[in-house]
């Protein structure tokens, strides 16, 4: 019972923050969600006893994917405008 | 032991996310991003049909996804910093260069 | 400041439609599938150990039936210097008398002003730090055009000239 609550609410945060990396306007916005969401999913992998892949996944995948990703979005964003004043709907600028 | 229903349609949510950011977004960086959470969306459910199975098969499957995910997010990067380098965007509609 | 805004999906919603009915179709699937005959992992089984014998093929000391993966290891391995390797040749910008623009910024427009103008300044500037000038703030000293993205070209421009 408890190993159900458990992952029911690691699903939840799983898919929430899923549909915040790609539904969120601004990238650096979504690559924080996708942090949120590479960490809920090692949780998963704890809970289907795959200890060492779940640390596998925190030391590939958030720090150092996701560090080459925010240094993508720093790299790329630079010159764009703030989300708060782009007019429409902001994909011509790649949004 | 949580059934392995569950996890399997944790999976599917996960890869149909991921498919839906490719389908509707048009910055590169986002493609990045949407195909990462398609790869972890394949390694739970190849951990959890490991776990199913009482193999390991799929956990070492996982690791060399994984590994593969990593440099498969080196060479996107490193396409993303030339796309932006000649285009002056990360729009993927816009470098129309070698479209047919 | 910086409140997180949603991005407007009206154009695209079709595709996105598309995804969420691959998902329906995923759920029924599932739904239907008897997962019977779980087996699951003995309870004192070292997993972490038996991932390593599994990686260097050490099959007599394993406890599962655990397939041996030595070869992938290695293959695995080399992959990843290759990629190692392909992101480097794909930052580093070539050198000043070959230009990656494609020909679609060619215009005559931009083409013939810089060769004139930012010759300079952008073989020396223009090269190796573009991506740092922009992240300063401070413009690049051959953008005199007003859009980034003819600035860019002129950048480029000088470059292969």
């Amino acid at each position: 019972m408890m190993e159900t609550a458990a992952f029911a609410l690691f699903a939840a945060v799983t898919l929430t923050s899923a549909a915040g990396v790609v539904l969120f306007r601004d990238p650096w916005h979504s690559a924080l969600m996708l942090g949120v969401s590479l960490l809920s999913v090692a949780v998963h992998y704890v809970m289907l006893t795959a200890e060492f892949l779940a640390v596998i996944q925190v030391l590939v995948y958030v720090g150092g994917v996701l560090v080459l990703i925010s240094f993508a979005v720093m790299l790329t964003q630079a010159g764009e405008t703030p989300p708060e004043t782009a007019t429409g709907d902001g994909e011509v600028t790649g949004r | 032991m949580m059934a392995i229903e569950g996890y399997v349609l944790l999976s599917a949510g996960l890869f149909c996310i991921g498919l839906f950011g490719i389908l509707t977004r048009r910055n590169a960086l986002m493609f990045l991003m949407a195909v990462e959470l398609m790869v972890n969306a394949a390694v739970i459910n190849l951990v959890a049909f490991a776990l199913y199975h009482g193999t390991l098969t799929g956990q070492v499957f996982g690791l060399f996804v994984l590994g593969l995910a990593a440099a498969e997010v080196a060479i996107g990067l490193g396409i993303i910093l030339v796309l932006y380098r000649n285009f002056g965007t990360i729009d993927v509609s816009v470098p129309t260069t070698m479209r047919w | 400041m910086s409140r997180p805004r949603l991005v407007s999906l009206s154009s695209r919603l079709v595709p996105g439609l598309l995804a969420i009915a691959l998902f329906g179709v995923f759920a029924a699937v599932v739904v239907g599938t008897d997962f019977a005959g779980y087996v699951g992992f003995p309870d004192e089984l070292s997993v972490t150990a038996e991932i390593g014998y599994a990686l260097f093929d050490f099959t007599e000391l394993q406890e599962t039936n655990t397939e041996s993966f030595l070869v992938s290891f290695l293959l695995i391995a080399v992959v990843l210097d290759a990629a190692l390797d392909a992101s480097l040749v794909l930052a580093t910008r070539e050198g000043p008398d070959e230009s990656v623009r494609p020909s679609a910024f060619d215009g005559p427009s931009t083409r013939s002003t810089d060769d004139t103008e930012a010759n300079g300044t952008a073989a020396t500037d223009g090269g190796a730090v573009d991506g740092a000038t922009k992240i300063d703030g401070e413009p690049a000293s051959e953008a005199e055009t007003a859009s980034p993205t003819a600035g860019d070209a002129t950048t480029d421009g000088g470059d292969g000239a």
